[in-house]
């Protein structure tokens, strides 16, 4: 709820200038955490209008603007955030970027894309631009084509976090579930410390179901619970993960049957003052009862 | 196949809408709990959806959270007794996205862990427009039967929303704070603080009679 406060913030003060700094923080906090938001950011809009400052935080709460103006296909006011933008800094690529997210709102990607290779040809270095052919792609439902681009792309911009993302989810719509885990290994490989990429990695190899897989599924969901034990995710995963292996003969029943043991008392203590315990009891009892029958 | 009617209980109707409208930009897919009438000549089934659990909208359907959201929702049905688990809906995220053959595996899914999944709910998103009051109602309803493929029902078959739902659901998709507190399974598993069974928004929709 602290997105909620500071868009309050800057409806509750009456005093301009406050107001005013108090929307471009609250745009470039939006902007810094990639949040999609058109509900807080266009009744916001009428402070940029009637605004008349040159910083930089300005013209980026315009581009704001604009991408929110383009989700809600408000295009009186995505022409109006464009023209500023032109006025004041001319022919860009930043600017392209809107031509072509203009064209992609009212569906014609063929527009789009050739605005795109346009300033592709000018600005070759613009990651932003990629990424827009890659949305083209996946809105045509050409996913396996968007991979193809998106990984053409990452062998320039290799350190790209977020692509490397995209890529996983786009193969996860695949079930390509080898690249997948390609592809999340080096999100890994790129931030050791975000332990959410360890539980997506454990999580695509949950899904490809093999001996081996279902082992590294469990290896990694295990180094996930140990820093981050108060995500019920991880503690779900380990269960699935457990309860999968059970059917192998090869695995190691002690150690399944303690880890399995592990994940539900952990969720039990989670879910000890809510209402929603007896199903989590329900659900582990179920499970625990079919497969460690001794 | 007998001819089937589908009745929509007030909150069931808002958290689904606000489930498309939070997670616009992905694919989003849920369960429903209801029951399940046959006429006495038995031609006629009346489905009565009564909640709608919000489950997933991230990576379907590789999502192991979908899998455990399910069987949870299936324990959730048997303890009220009176309602089962009865179909379940789907949006996808592209703006052309609405056929069932794009959700065929979450009715698979459903199916494996309840026999009374009757009803898949596919969401039409070109008209999923701003002005909710005026748009038709943005839904395909599909029959499903084991071992069949999904029969679409006629629209003329189903209970009509009637206008007075409509406004209310309006009311609960432009408030920003309502919608900021929405949340489905995904986001439970990630905080477990965030209830996903959206209790406080059932007690709204039914104070807003």
């Amino acid at each position: 709820m602290e997105i909620l406060s500071r868009f309050r913030k800057c409806t509750l003060t009456t005093n301009t200038i406050e107001r005013i700094d108090r929307t471009l923080e609250f745009f470039s906090f939006l902007r810094f955490y990639s949040l999609r938001r058109p509900a807080l950011v266009l009744p916001l809009v009428p402070v940029l209008r009637d605004t008349q400052v040159d910083t930089i935080e300005y013209w980026q709460a315009v581009e704001l603007a604009a991408f929110a103006a383009a989700d809600v296909s408000n295009y009186s006011l995505f022409n109006w955030c464009c023209d500023k933008i032109k006025k004041r800094f001319g022919d860009n690529w930043r600017l392209n970027r809107l031509v072509g997210l203009f064209h992609e709102i009212r569906l014609d990607y063929k527009a789009a894309a050739a605005v795109y290779e346009r300033s592709l040809a000018k600005h070759p270095s613009c990651p932003e631009l990629y990424k827009r052919q890659v949305a083209i792609l996946k809105s045509l439902n050409a996913y396996e084509q968007a991979a193809v681009v998106l990984c053409d792309y990452l062998k320039t911009f290799m350190v790209d976090e977020e692509s490397w993302c995209e890529l996983v989810y786009i193969y996860l719509h695949l079930r390509k579930y080898e690249e997948a885990a390609f592809a999340a290994s080096e999100l890994i490989i790129l931030n050791p410390s975000n332990w959410f990429y360890f539980l997506l990695f454990a999580e695509i190899h949950y899904n490809i179901g093999s001996y081996e897989s279902l082992v590294t599924a469990r290896k990694y969901c295990c180094y996930v619970c140990k820093i981050q034990r108060s995500c019920p995710r991880v503690l779900y995963d380990l269960l699935l993960v457990c309860k999968a292996l059970a059917t192998f003969s090869q695995a190691s029943k002690n150690m399944n049957e303690r880890l399995y043991l592990f994940a539900s008392k952990h969720l039990r203590q989670l879910y000890k003052n809510s209402c929603f315990l007896f199903a989590v009891e329900e659900l582990v009892a179920c499970s625990s009862s079919k497969k460690f029958k001794h | 196949m007998s001819d089937v009617m589908v009745v929509w209980k007030d909150e069931a109707y808002i958290q689904l809408l606000m489930h498309f409208y939070k997670y616009a930009t992905e694919s989003v897919c849920g369960v429903f709990l209801g029951t399940t009438e046959y006429s006495e000549s038995q031609s006629l089934c009346t489905i009565t959806v009564y909640d709608c659990l919000p489950l997933c909208h991230i990576s379907l359907p590789s999502n192991p959270m979908l899998q455990v959201g399910i069987q949870l929702s299936q324990i959730i049905a048997k303890e009220k007794k009176w309602v089962a688990l009865i179909g379940c809906y789907f949006a996808g995220e592209r703006f052309d996205a609405s056929e069932p053959n794009q959700s065929d595996w979450l009715v698979d899914r459903v199916s494996q862990h309840c026999d009374n999944c009757k009803l898949l709910v596919i969401s039409d998103n070109r008209k999923l427009v701003p002005d909710i009051r005026t748009s038709q109602v943005p839904l395909r309803f599909f029959q499903v039967s084991s071992g069949e493929m999904a029969k679409e029902l006629e629209t003329d078959k189903l209970d009509i929303i009637p206008m007075s739902l409509l406004e209310k659901t309006e009311k609960f998709l432009l408030d920003k704070e309502i919608m900021e507190s929405f949340h489905d399974f995904d986001d439970h598993c990630m905080e477990p603080s965030f209830d996903w069974l959206n209790r406080h928004i059932k007690s709204l929709s039914l104070d807003t009679d």
